[in-house]
Order: C-alpha cells, then sequence, then structure tokens
C-alpha cells in the first residue's frame, strides 16, 4: 500500500525532462520537497542520505511550509531504507496536519450549510477544494484555515451568519461600505482556533478589484465531501486564483502555493482559450505570467508547455510590476497597495473610492491607534508617492 | 488492528461477531478521510470523531470503496495481502467492528 498515487503525466503536454540532480543544500530541500513527483524537475531529493542536521532542518521546513505529505511521497521510493525514528517522526506531523485537515472539512461543511440556509451561495477557494479536484492524492495538499468566498452584496448577510455560528472578525476592514465596494473581504476566527477567510474577491488593491466577479459567478466546480456538493471555481478561475495567491499572498512566496500552480499548469482540465480569455479582462497577465514562471523556477521544472512557454517569454509591463512590488515587499503599506487600486476603477467609482478610504470607521482608526486627521493627512501622503499601475 | 485516535469515538451500535457473517457494508458517506503513511485517518461529521487506522484496517478501508459482504472483504484482503481468507477473516471482522462502532460504515444488505 502507497502514500501516492502516481498519476502518468500527459506526455503531449510537456517534453522530455532534463537530467535529474540530487541536492543537500538546505534552502533547495523544500523546493525539492515541493516538486516530489512532479514531470521534469531537476531536483531529487534521497532523504535516507541526508545527515541528521539536514534532516531535522529539512522537516523544520517541512512544517512551516506544510510539506510533510509531499516528503512522505519523496520518502517512499526510499521506505526500505529511511530510518524507522525518521519515518515515524514524519508520519506523526503528517497525521497531525490531515487530522486538522479533516476537522477543517467539518467546520466548512457547518458553514456552507449555514450560509446556504440563509440564502448566500458560496465558493469554495484554496484548501480542501484544491486538495480533493486538483491533486490525484489529497493528502499531499494540507491547509490551516477555511477560504469561502461570497458575492458582494451577501457579504454582510454572511457575517452575520458566521457570527451566530461564534465566529468574530478578526481585522475590522475600512468601513462597512468599503468593505462591500472595494475590499477584498475579513478574516475571522471562532472559539476553537478556526480561521476562516471570507472573500469578496481574491486580493486586496488593483488586482483584485480588477477581478470581474460575474466571470468568477458565471461557473463552477462542483465537488463532494461526506455526501454534501460543494461547488470550487471553474478550472480556468481556479489556475487564476492559484497564481493570485502564489504570486501576491505571501512573500518571500511560499511553496505550497507554487506546488499548485504547477498541479494546475501541468494536469488541470482548464480550457486555455479561456483562460487566456479571463486573464486579460481581469488584467490578470502579468500575475498568471509571474505565477507559472516561479512555479517553474522554484520547483526546478524543466519541461515546457505552452502556458510555460509564454509565462517565460511574457514581459510584465512597469507598471504592474510596481503594484505587485506592494505585494512582494516585507511591511509595504495597506493605505499604498488600496491607492494602487484606483486605476482598476472606472472613473465614476473612483471618487467614492476615495471618499470610502479617506473616511474610515471608528473602529478602524482605534484598532490602529490614529485619528482622523492624521489617517487623511497620510491618505494624502501616499497618494502622491503611489504607483500609478498603468 | 485499528487503533483509536485520542478523540472520543463517534456513537455506533456494538456489532456481535455474528452479526458480521453474510452481511454487506459499506463507507458512510458521512466521513472524510485521508492517507497518512500507510494508514488512514477518518472523520465522521456526524459528530466530529477522529479514528485512525493501521496500514492492515487501511487495506479494508480502501476494499471498502464498493459494498462488500464480510466474506468477500476477507477474500479480498487475503489476495492483496498474500494470504487466505481464513487467516485474515478474524483481523477483517475485528476492523469492520470497530468502524461499525464508529458509525464509519454501515449495513448494505440488500
Amino acid at each position: 500500500m502507497t502514500d501516492t498515487t502516481t498519476r502518468p503525466p500527459t506526455r503531449s503536454a510537456y517534453q522530455p525532462a532534463a537530467t535529474t540532480t540530487t541536492t543537500t543544500d538546505p534552502a533547495a530541500l523544500a523546493g525539492a520537497v515541493a516538486a516530489a513527483g512532479l514531470p521534469g524537475t531537476v531536483y531529487g531529493l534521497e532523504p535516507a542520505e541526508l545527515t541528521d542536521d539536514e534532516w531535522r532542518a529539512l522537516l523544520h521546513l517541512c512544517r512551516s511550509e506544510h510539506l510533510a505529505g509531499l516528503l512522505l511521497a519523496a520518502s517512499h521510493d526510499s521506505t526500505g531504507r529511511l530510518q524507522q525514528q525518521r519515518r515515524e517522526a514524519l508520519i506523526s506531523m503528517h497525521r497531525q496536519s490531515m487530522e486538522s485537515v479533516l476537522l477543517l472539512e467539518h467546520a466548512m461543511l457547518r458553514t456552507v450549510e449555514a450560509l446556504a440556509h440563509a440564502g448566500a451561495e458560496t465558493r469554495v477557494l484554496k484548501g480542501s477544494a484544491v486538495a480533493r479536484l486538483d491533486y490525484s492524492n489529497p493528502s499531499q495538499r494540507p491547509f490551516g484555515d477555511i477560504d469561502l468566498m461570497v458575492r458582494p452584496h451577501e457579504f454582510d448577510l454572511a457575517l452575520a451568519v458566521l457570527r451566530d455560528l461564534g465566529f468574530r472578525r478578526e481585522t475590522q476592514g475600512i468601513s462597512p461600505r468599503f468593505d462591500r465596494r472595494f475590499g477584498k473581504g475579513a478574516t475571522l476566527v471562532d472559539a476553537d482556533g478556526v480561521y476562516l477567510d471570507l472573500h469578496i474577491t481574491f486580493v486586496q488593491g488593483r488586482f483584485g478589484l480588477a477581478v470581474d466577479l460575474d466571470d468568477v459567478w458565471d461557473d463552477a466546480e462542483p465537488f463532494v465531501v461526506a455526501g454534501r456538493t460543494l461547488h470550487a471555481l471553474a478550472p480556468e478561475a481556479r489556475l487564476l486564483h492559484a497564481t493570485y495567491h502564489a504570486v501576491l499572498g505571501n512573500w518571500p512566496p511560499r511553496l505550497l502555493p507554487l506546488r499548485d500552480v504547477a498541479e494546475m499548469a501541468l494536469y488541470g482540465r482548464w480550457d486555455d482559450a479561456r483562460l487566456r480569455r479571463l486573464s486579460q479582462r481581469w488584467r490578470a497577465d502579468s500575475v498568471l505570467a509571474t505565477g507559472v514562471r516561479e512555479a517553474w523556477d522554484l520547483l526546478g521544472l524543466q519541461d515546457s508547455t505552452a502556458l510555460s512557454t509564454w509565462a517565460q517569454e511574457y514581459v510584465v509591463p512597469a507598471g504592474d510590476r510596481r503594484v505587485m512590488a506592494l505585494h512582494r515587499t516585507r511591511g509595504s503599506s495597506y493605505t499604498a497597495r488600496q491607492l494602487a487600486a484606483i486605476s482598476a476603477l472606472p472613473w465614476r467609482e473612483r471618487l467614492s473610492f476615495a471618499v470610502c478610504l479617506a473616511l474610515p470607521s471608528r473602529e478602524f482608526l482605534e484598532r490602529r491607534g490614529t485619528s482622523l486627521p492624521q489617517h487623511v493627512a497620510r491618505v494624502a501622503r501616499r497618494s502622491l508617492t503611489r504607483p500609478s499601475g498603468r | 488492528m485499528g487503533r483509536e485516535a485520542v478523540t472520543a469515538p463517534a456513537g455506533g451500535t456494538p456489532v456481535a461477531a455474528d452479526d458480521l457473517a453474510g452481511a454487506a457494508w459499506r463507507r458512510r458517506e458521512e466521513v472524510v478521510w485521508r492517507y497518512v503513511g500507510d494508514g488512514i485517518v477518518l472523520l465522521n461529521v456526524d459528530d466530529a470523531g477522529l479514528t485512525v487506522l493501521d496500514e492492515a484496517g487501511a487495506v479494508v478501508w480502501q476494499e471498502l470503496r464498493a459494498r462488500r459482504t464480510t466474506d468477500e472483504l476477507c477474500s479480498r484482503v487475503a489476495a492483496r495481502v498474500g494470504s487466505s481468507a481464513e487467516l485474515v477473516g478474524d483481523d477483517v471482522r475485528r476492523v469492520l467492528s470497530h468502524l461499525a462502532v464508529r458509525a464509519l460504515v454501515e449495513r448494505a444488505d440488500d
């Protein structure tokens, strides 16, 4: 019995792999684990060959990057040689991760059913949806929270339903009006420590506001959890969202989101014409190209597909580069990211956006320990130096 | 064979050994699960009870992907592990009882 399910790659989708190399460099070890089982990776991994210090460093990286399942898969070929103590420690780590995943799926079912009962439609983002739809073995794709998307006009209803379920909002948005019209969503947590990201769009700022939500809601892919049918994004929107998450979600980029991009880019059932159409309409070509390129680079993928070739050749426009830099710099300003969003809005909405941004709620100001005049001055100062994104 | 998780087990009905003979079984829909190494961790969404199966228990769970009688299960597990249905029978019945008590499987008698 194995922990992995080997899925034969579609040979027509890519060309033969380059020569495989093995690494013991700690910085590259996690990348090798994240690339485990992908076709064409130059990374090889022989866990049994690692010294105790290298093994400890690898386990530490795998815990922080949620890669225990993939390390277990990478270790499978050498299971017979992997020391029993190492294997038991790895399985223990993976079991904790999977127990957490199952409890999160239980909480997800509870929240989706409550939202549906109240009349709010949902799309499950990342986590369970990606694990079940995009990985041949869902055990290799852990997750640490629940991500649900609702329609903007049902955002307040959804917040009320979640409050009744025991969730409280962890951070306050600029104002309820700003949340509904221009926000990304809200992060909530319940008494058991279950985190739930309630999304209106994928990311905050310009790239999030440029997403055409009608496109998102026009289509879906169903999946079944414990006999209940839930809905994920359609494959093209799911791949695009994976690149938003990989490119704009964390800095430096996390490995598991890049693995998501690689899984979908290599094996997803997306339609290329529809993917490109959505990417252009959402002004997301730079995000898509960067996500695919970084997945290929960091996971050491040498085989090329039509999408990876396009991504390698795509030149990110200077305006996009400046806006992306706001998401990819430690300590970059929330206000600066929001200000950069204005270029994604039609002219008639820009004044409303500016007013909402300049006049936040009292709760928002109190939490930030600032006053309205100080906030206005900060927004004005930022607006003079903001990247236009064009 | 099957190993209990630290959390409380689901509240299924105890199964007498005689009840297992000739019965048919299937997985309950209300169960989510993942592989962990050679074993499996399962959760019954009715009560959020976690159960961990070791490698032998995982073989039984895998063979329950379709409706099976107890005898069919014994034969299929025996074929998987290269043994006889008689030799694996006690272990298979022990796992089945364990799964039934935790409401992870249900009777599927025609």
